[in-house]
């Protein structure tokens, strides 16, 4: 893939667009990363681009960061107990 | 009970899955309290209900108890239980069975009308992730663009970029190869990405 210097064509952000992943994940190789990164210092529409996709990652983070409320931790070890007794072959419960 | 020597917390998986297999239940509580956020967060991202998400936490445990005898150790504990509450899931989903999805016909990002094929320029998103408030607001709308995604979508993305697999466990809990995940990954975050860069230039 090549992608443009000028940051002024389509077809360049487009291949920006398609990199980003790559780009992020490290696994482009270092001249289409080079040639990436120039299309990113020239472009603002795909730094943007860059910077709100690296976002959607930690918020999406945050937004389901939650644990398992108190009551239903206790509900379900509760029940856990009761199912697991009941399945066959179990063993002896040492708790 | 009180906690063996065996099920201290600084035990490995593979030491707890040894003595839970020899019947220790006080060892499958432990694994069961070391995953069940874990799982709780896959199931309430893939049900958004939290009493769905408590099923998928119930449901994967029981069965990960009825599997230890047999469970061969051919794949890490973690991956074995994101498996099992991935297809945990999937099955209180069929029950539930709603909700269109979006499409992912056009998942790219919103060029601009001028010829020049470039990205429109966008609205603000201020701040560094860890500082934006996240409002109920916005929580809301994270949580409706993940559960609007497709389910073989949402969870990659569940997988990887909130619990923190890597692309080659996330490729091995579900059977994937490596560049489908990534694909599938980032075609995802490309449609969260749009929605929330959608809320961000109405404000």
């Amino acid at each position: 893939m090549a992608i443009g210097a000028s940051g002024s064509t389509g077809h360049s952000c487009r291949d920006a667009a398609d990199a980003l992943f790559g780009f992020l994940d490290r696994s482009l190789c270092p001249e289409v990363r080079d040639e990436v990164r120039v299309h990113f210092e020239r472009c603002p529409p795909c730094v943007h681009l860059l910077d709100s996709y690296r976002k959607t990652i930690s918020l999406c983070r945050r937004a389901l960061s939650a644990p398992v409320p108190p009551e239903t931790r206790g509900r379900l070890a509760t029940r856990l107990r009761q199912m697991t007794a009941n399945v066959p072959g179990s063993r002896s419960k040492s708790g | 009970m009180a906690p063996t020597d065996q099920t201290a917390p600084a035990a490995t998986d593979q030491d707890l899955l040894s003595v839970a297999r020899r019947g220790d239940y006080a060892a499958f509580e432990e694994i069961v309290r070391r995953y069940q956020d874990r799982v709780y967060r896959l199931g309430l991202g893939m049900t958004s209900q939290p009493a769905e998400a408590e099923e998928v936490v119930q449901d994967t445990f029981l069965s990960i108890f009825r599997g230890l005898a047999s469970f061969r150790g051919d794949a890490s504990l973690s991956s074995w239980i994101f498996r099992v509450a991935a297809n945990a899931s999937l099955m209180v989903l069929r029950r539930q069975r709603r909700k269109p999805h979006l499409s992912l016909e056009d998942t790219r990002p919103d060029y601009a009308d001028d010829g020049g094929g470039r990205v429109r320029m966008p609205g603000a998103w201020v701040g560094e992730p860890d500082e934006m408030i996240l409002s109920g607001e916005l929580k809301g709308l994270i949580e409706a663009a993940i559960t609007g995604l497709p389910e073989k979508y949402r969870l990659v993305l569940l997988l990887k970029d909130v619990e923190g697999l890597s692309n080659d466990e996330v490729a091995q809990t579900l059977g994937l190869t490596v560049p489908t995940v990534k694909a599938r990954l980032h075609r995802s975050r490309l449609i969260v990405r749009e929605q929330l860069d959608d809320y961000f230039n109405k404000r």
